[in-house]
């Protein structure tokens, strides 16, 4: 399995996120010449880290699983920040007297792009790529994960789901017990069982889980279902994967009740909450703290789900475990 | 692979946990424990947990275990060293490790243990009845 990261401090490893991304993209079935503006963009990031920051940052280059089919690549560093990005992205405006044309070039090549930058944070940007054969229907929300194993494991023992319903969106986010392959197999055990059953209620959902997982290592999860029709996010949640709804600058944190799938469920009970354009569902294991708040980063709510991702990912998670960070949030209206 | 040595102390055994502690080695742990109880007839067992991680949530587990399969071989297991964190993890996954006592360190832990093996045998046995943490 390819590790999804790429660390970039030095030149020859912009080589490396050229030839991930290549590799990546021919694997999904862009064909050549989409590739190859891939491999561009990928390298166009990498030589911004070295170019721009004094200690370089990371890309990390994935596949977009369902609701989308593609790729992407999110270059995260924490420098100094940009000190205006409407005006780094108009082609000709340089600070380090190059051509300038770095930023609208990648935001033409691919087909979602953002970015976020606010001093003494870093900078994220992103970088979408679908595949128009495989992805037929527009995503209801945008949506958007980060998913990373342990530093010293290959496989994440994590594992999240997005899927759309006649009876709403459902995502979700396991963590199984310790880390490694079977910490893999209780959470995708979870996320097999939310395909095979939903839609349901979210209580019966993580029943059928508790009980379908008793013969792995188990699991903490939470699970919500956003109903768009009546406004409502409806969540249950075993044990200790943090789910969040933001609202007009308000945290809320979604209660989950104390227990494993799999292994102790006493208790599973059901909370709602009102949802409107303007929120914002995040969830997270344990492998990133609580500790963030919107408000240390102005402006971000507007952003694309995948900043959102990225910025949390970025400050706040630990690498002595798997690290999971999930935002769903309605499309913006730009 | 590392095995956790298990030391005996009288009729008492010791073990440490160190920090990144393999889930296989965990779970022989569980065998070696059991084992070494039904052979030397040891009446409890003291285990440091001052070295664990936060994020061994599957040894806590693991931990659940070896105090259940020790109650049943008749040894009274002490937790010594748990941290303000892992016991927060371990509660939100409902691992409260129900009949299992705590110490805040080893020389308590010892005398914990000693008084709870040499409590008379009554229907009163407070042992039975939950978690008993020694100051």
């Amino acid at each position: 399995m390819t590790k999804l990261l790429v660390p970039v401090t030095e030149p020859s490893q912009v080589g490396d996120a050229r030839r991930r991304a290549s590799a990546l993209a021919l694997n999904l079935g862009f064909d050549e010449t989409r590739t190859g503006q891939i491999a561009i963009v990928a390298s166009e990031l990498a030589t911004n880290l070295l170019k721009h920051t004094r200690a370089g940052g990371m890309l990390i280059v994935q596949p977009l699983r369902t609701p989308h089919s593609g790729m992407e690549i999110l270059s995260l560093n924490h420098g100094a920040g940009m000190s205006s990005v409407a005006q780094a992205l108009v082609d000709g405006y340089s600070t380090k007297g190059t051509l300038g044309t770095g930023l609208g070039a990648m935001r033409r090549l691919s087909d979602q792009f953002d970015i976020f930058s606010q001093h003494d944070f870093g900078t994220i940007v992103v970088a979408r790529f679908i595949n128009e054969k495989e992805q037929l229907t527009k995503p209801l929300l945008n949506f958007s994960a980060i998913s990373m194993p342990q530093r010293s494991e290959i496989v994440c023992g994590d594992s999240w789901c997005y899927m759309e319903t006649g009876a709403g969106i459902f995502v979700m986010v396991a963590d199984g017990l310790g880390h490694g392959p079977q910490a893999a197999e209780a959470s995708e055990k979870a996320t097999e069982i939310l395909k095979a059953n939903a839609p349901g209620s979210v209580c019966d959902l993580l029943r059928a889980m508790h009980k379908g997982l008793k013969h792995t290592r188990g699991a903490a999860v939470s699970l919500a279902q956003i109903d768009l029709h009546n406004k409502r996010l409806n969540f249950a949640g075993l044990g200790n994967v943090s789910a969040n709804l933001i609202t007009a600058h308000r945290k809320e944190h979604l209660t989950t009740t104390n227990g494993t799938a799999g292994f102790e469920a006493r208790t599973i009970r059901e909370y709602s909450s009102i949802w409107t354009n303007d929120s914002i569902l995040i969830l997270h294991s344990d492998g990133c703290s609580n500790r963030w708040s919107i408000d240390n980063y102005p402006g971000i709510e507007s952003r694309s789900a995948s900043v959102i991702c990225a910025a949390i990912y970025k400050d706040f998670s630990k690498n002595h475990d798997d690290a999971t960070v999930v935002v769903v949030k309605s499309h913006s209206r730009i | 692979m590392d095995k956790i040595p298990i030391l005996k102390m009288g009729k008492f055994l010791l073990i440490t946990l160190q920090v990144d502690l393999h889930d296989k080695v965990a779970l022989a742990l569980q065998d070696d424990v059991s084992n070494m109880i039904a052979q030397s007839g040891a009446k409890g067992v003291l285990i440091d947990i001052s070295g664990l991680e936060l994020d061994d949530s599957f040894i806590g587990r693991v931990l659940g275990t070896i105090s259940s399969i020790s109650r049943l071989l008749d040894a009274n297991t002490v937790l010594v060293g748990m941290r303000p964190a892992v016991a927060i993890t371990m509660l939100e996954l409902g691992l409260s490790l129900q009949g299992m006592h705590t110490a805040l360190n080893v020389e308590d832990g010892m005398e914990l243990l000693n008084k709870i093996t040499n409590a008379p045998r009554n229907g009163a046995n407070h042992s039975r009845n939950g978690n008993h943490t020694k100051r």
